[in-house]
């Protein structure tokens, strides 16, 4: 990404061929036999249950399994509170990252803790602790009902907060470490031009970190898009108004084991789109 | 702040700097340099070039001494004045010019003159004016990354005198290129200059290059100023071991 300096007189290009960029010797197939095959029943581990889903898809029945209004309306508040909850992690997490990677205040590494703590909490777990400060006799919530008249657990807006809290760590992860490898010293060269700390951060440090920056919202939404645990805690199971798709396949599974297919399959194709979307920023290298 | 012509008074640099860097080595130099004067900085790695950078540049406060163009007080610790980057109107090639990878060459060389209130469409214009006087108009367009050397160098020149500086700040600026284009660039440089009154600083470990470029060189060694004067004065009477091995270098020219 940085502009050509090969050619100087400090560099020559060859002269730091071992410390850089080491040709990694390729093993053949079949060398240490036990890595093979350890690698080789953890890739079944993951082919075996798509395979699986794929076999018991009932492909004659799936057009009119997929025509149930029930259907429409996960998909629908799934995709919507999925964004949505990537929009305002973004919008909340890159000034965070930024301050996490950036500054230097009292508690930052409390902070830094904080934010990953959704990464390993059980999700059920983070829907208790939503529902205690946001429900209607929360810390927050009670306030909040009181004077605005507003209730949010059991609504879309509690399906979104509830993504936002176990997605929104996996964007600020990925965007501070993106800004604590970027190379500072444009920033620098900006503020030599007279930038000013706003515009160094709006002109050169967000572009610089774009491709994190895909990849942090790609990561945020995929988990919002999977969240079950704090939804359901949270939010509750109600149809047509805060089931998800993963709800609606986990009901399913209960009653209509043809619909639960169904259901993950639609999640499943998303899934893969996103990664077919991003394949030059994970697999492809 | 915003208008470009009221601070563009060209100055005499009186820089007095003094920066402790841990207890074993503190940077102490003084350097003066005239209007359209270039003034290059010689001095091995790790004398304290950078730092000295640096504190010109208001990357970096002095610990003690003064740095004034002009009238102007850049860094007074004594004074408690500290001019930031922006306020000092320097312009910086740094060594690895640091064009921004996801600007056009337009862009980059506008960078400034946007960073200091002027309309996008004004900035764009003389953007491409300097563009055309380094010898890079035709490739506006491009993306800064797709650039030869030799190419980015002029770009980045371009770049840091767009905003008009007082003070150009050179850091090895000629390492990127061969010595044709190299001899184009130099002539162009100092012809600005000269006729804008601008303070060029030159900081190399290249005696060659300081050779080439300046009237006035000072030669830095373990963060002290061990002897100074006209290039050719100073290499053909060398005052330190350092000196003597640089002027052989020159020689071979």
């Amino acid at each position: 990404m940085r502009p050509r300096t090969d050619t100087s007189r400090n560099s020559k290009p060859g002269s730091s061929r071992w410390s850089r960029n080491p040709k990694r010797p390729i093993a053949p197939i079949g060398t240490v036999p036990l890595l093979w095959l350890f690698g080789l029943i953890a890739t079944l581990f993951f082919l075996l249950p798509f395979l699986a889903l794929l076999w018991q898809t009932p492909w004659s029945e799936l057009d009119t399994l997929l025509r149930r209004p029930m259907v429409a309306q996960a998909l629908r508040l799934s995709v919507i509170s999925s964004f949505a909850a990537a929009l305002i992690s973004t919008i909340f997490g890159v000034p965070l990252a930024w301050l996490l990677a950036r500054s230097v205040f009292p508690g930052r590494t409390l902070v830094r803790a904080l934010v990953t703590m959704p990464l390993v909490l059980p999700p059920v777990v983070g829907g208790v602790a939503l529902l205690f400060a946001f429900g209607r006799r929360g810390v927050v919530g009670e306030a909040l009902y009181e004077s605005t008249g507003v209730v949010l657990p059991y609504s879309i807006w509690a399906v979104i907060l509830a993504n936002v809290f176990v997605a929104m760590p996996f964007l600020v992860v990925t965007i501070e470490a993106a800004l604590a490898n970027m190379d500072g010293r444009l920033e620098l060269a900006a503020s030599t031009l007279g930038a000013s700390s706003w515009r160094v951060f709006w002109r050169v440090t967000l572009p610089s970190i774009v491709p994190s920056l895909v990849a942090g919202m790609a990561l945020a939404w995929a988990r919002a898009l999977g969240e079950f645990g704090a939804t359901i805690t949270f939010a509750g199971n109600l149809s047509g108004r805060t089931q998800t798709l993963p709800l609606a396949v986990f009901v399913a599974m209960e009653s209509d084991r043809d619909l639960a297919v169904a259901l993950s399959l639609i999640l499943m194709v998303i899934a893969l789109a996103v990664l077919v979307a991003l394949r030059g920023h994970w697999w492809a290298r | 702040m915003t208008s470009l012509e009221s601070a563009s008074r060209p100055g005499q640099l009186h820089a007095h700097v003094v920066v402790a860097r841990s207890n074993s080595f503190q940077l102490d130099v003084s350097i003066l340099a005239a209007p359209g004067e270039m003034v290059a900085i010689l001095g091995p790695n790790g004398s304290g070039k950078s730092t000295l950078l640096a504190a010109l540049a208001g990357l970096l406060p002095i610990d003690f001494g003064e740095i004034r163009l002009g009238s102007q007080i850049f860094d007074s610790p004594e004074s408690n004045i500290f001019l930031r980057s922006v306020d000092r109107r320097v312009g910086v090639v740094f060594q690895d010019l640091l064009l921004f990878p996801h600007l056009s060459v337009l862009d980059n060389i506008a960078f400034g003159l946007r960073a200091r209130g002027v309309p996008k469409a004004v900035a764009r214009a003389q953007a491409q004016r300097w563009a055309e006087e380094f010898g890079v108009g035709e490739l506006i367009g491009a993306k800064a990354t797709a650039l030869s050397g030799g190419q980015a160098q002029r770009v980045a020149l371009a770049r840091a005198l767009a905003v008009e500086p007082t003070l150009l700040l050179l850091d090895e600026p000629l390492s990127a290129l061969d010595v044709e284009s190299a001899a184009a660039v130099l002539v162009q440089l100092n012809e600005n200059l000269i006729s804008s009154g601008t303070v060029g600083v030159l900081v190399t470990h290249d005696p060659q290059e300081a050779y080439l470029l300046a009237e006035t060189m000072y030669i830095i060694e373990s963060g002290r100023i061990t002897q100074h004067g006209a290039p050719k004065d100073v290499f053909t009477h060398p005052a330190t071991a350092y000196v003597r091995a640089a002027s052989e270098k020159v020689r071979a020219l």
